[in-house]
């Protein structure tokens, strides 16, 4: 029997290996304050804050950074692994292990971002944008009088658009799982096997 | 339950709980540092944290061009902070410190940048009015310099501007006498 692939998931796979090597260099979305006196480079595989011309580490971050690594590694070799055998028994698995995940990890960074600014404008009264660039007031009350303000710069970089991709793939994976009947391939495959032991 | 799904789901398990136990156990002691780092707290906190002090800028030299009215008063500076810095412009009312007076305004004559730890002089130039010469031959008739305050200051550095609601006092500043 010739073995068939889903295309899309062999190209989701190799978006995803792609994607998570590219995001230790480039961030999916950077701020910068001033002329980079605060400057923050983040995306779920590596995050930097440099505070002052301090390097700043937050080690619960690394944590979720390292999880995001081994989640998006994982995913990605799973639907690799699928997308070339995609009738076997395990395949079925390996799919709904990994096809989520970019769009899990998409979605958390999107609202983790939204919800930080939210938190930052509701507390300190203080608008950080997410896109573009603008000048911002510190609240007086943090300032003691004195009226500071910050030009902010904010950008979502390429990478963030190329896990926009993958997530898309991966979705794609699961639709034409679905319909080029991949599953009923390995039952039909089965029971033929089955036939010609007997 | 079949033996690949059951492993993919403890891989998942694993990897979501594995490294975040990881740093709360080696954070256990103090699991604040673990989300706030108390070098994070230092640096917001205290800025300089180079070990320069800060001290206000000195005056070095002054001169005074009475044709235009103008003194140019030359100031060392250090800058306290650990990177470096650059001031684009600064700018600032003038008044007596003890009659509160207007006397003018004045400005920075260029650009400086000051490495971090290093010092820098700052050129300010600052033009009296006529109602300052006046000022200065009724109210501090013998007087070759008074205390001058600058009001208002604002300065632009590095994408940042500031406006300062504190007056800033600059003593023994030379003053005209017509």
């Amino acid at each position: 029997m010739k073995e068939k692939i889903n295309w899309f998931g062999l190209a989701a796979g190799i978006v995803i290996i792609a994607l998570v090597a590219v995001s230790f260099f480039i961030p999916w979305w950077q701020i910068s304050a001033g002329e980079n006196l605060v400057e923050a480079r983040v995306s779920p595989v590596n995050t930097y804050f440099n505070f002052l011309g301090d390097t700043v580490t937050v080690p619960l971050i690394s944590a979720l950074n390292l999880a995001s690594v081994l989640s998006l590694v994982a995913g990605g070799l799973a639907i690799l692994i699928y997308s070339l055998t995609p009738t076997k028994s395990y395949s079925k698995h390996l799919l709904g292990f990994s096809y989520r995940k970019p769009l899990i990890a998409l979605l958390l960074f999107v609202g983790v971002l939204f919800a930080l600014t939210f938190v930052i404008q509701s507390v300190f009264s203080f608008h950080v944008p997410l896109y573009g660039s603008e000048i911002s007031t510190l609240p007086t009350t943090l300032t003691n009088g004195t009226t500071i303000e910050v030009s902010l710069s904010a950008e979502f970089k390429w990478p963030f658009w190329l896990a926009v991709m993958a997530a898309g793939l991966c979705i794609a994976t699961r639709i034409y799982h679905k319909k080029a009947n991949f599953a009923q391939e390995f039952v039909s495959n089965t029971v033929s096997s089955t036939k010609t032991t007997k | 339950m079949d033996k690949a799904r059951l492993l993919l789901i403890l891989t998942t398990l694993a990897i979501a709980i594995g490294p975040i136990a990881g740093v709360l156990i080696i954070y256990q002691d103090n699991l604040v540092d673990a989300v706030v780092p108390s070098d994070l707290v230092e640096a917001i906190s205290d800025p300089f944290a180079s070990e320069t002090p800060f001290e206000p800028p000195t005056l070095v030299d002054s001169q005074y061009d009475s044709t235009s009215r103008t003194a140019t008063l030359t100031f060392n500076f250090t800058n306290p902070l650990n990177f470096d810095l650059t001031i684009n412009s600064m700018f600032s009312d003038l008044e007596c410190t003890i009659h509160k007076e207007p006397l003018g305004n004045s400005s920075l004559t260029e650009s400086v940048s000051i490495l971090a730890g290093a010092n820098a002089f700052l050129t300010v130039s600052g033009t009296w009015t006529e109602e300052a010469i006046s000022h200065f031959q009724t109210e501090h008739k013998d007087a070759k310099t008074t205390s001058i305050d600058l009001v208002g200051l604002k300065l632009s550095l590095k994408g940042i501007n500031l406006e300062l609601n504190d007056r800033v006092t600059i003593p023994d500043v030379p003053i005209a006498q017509g």
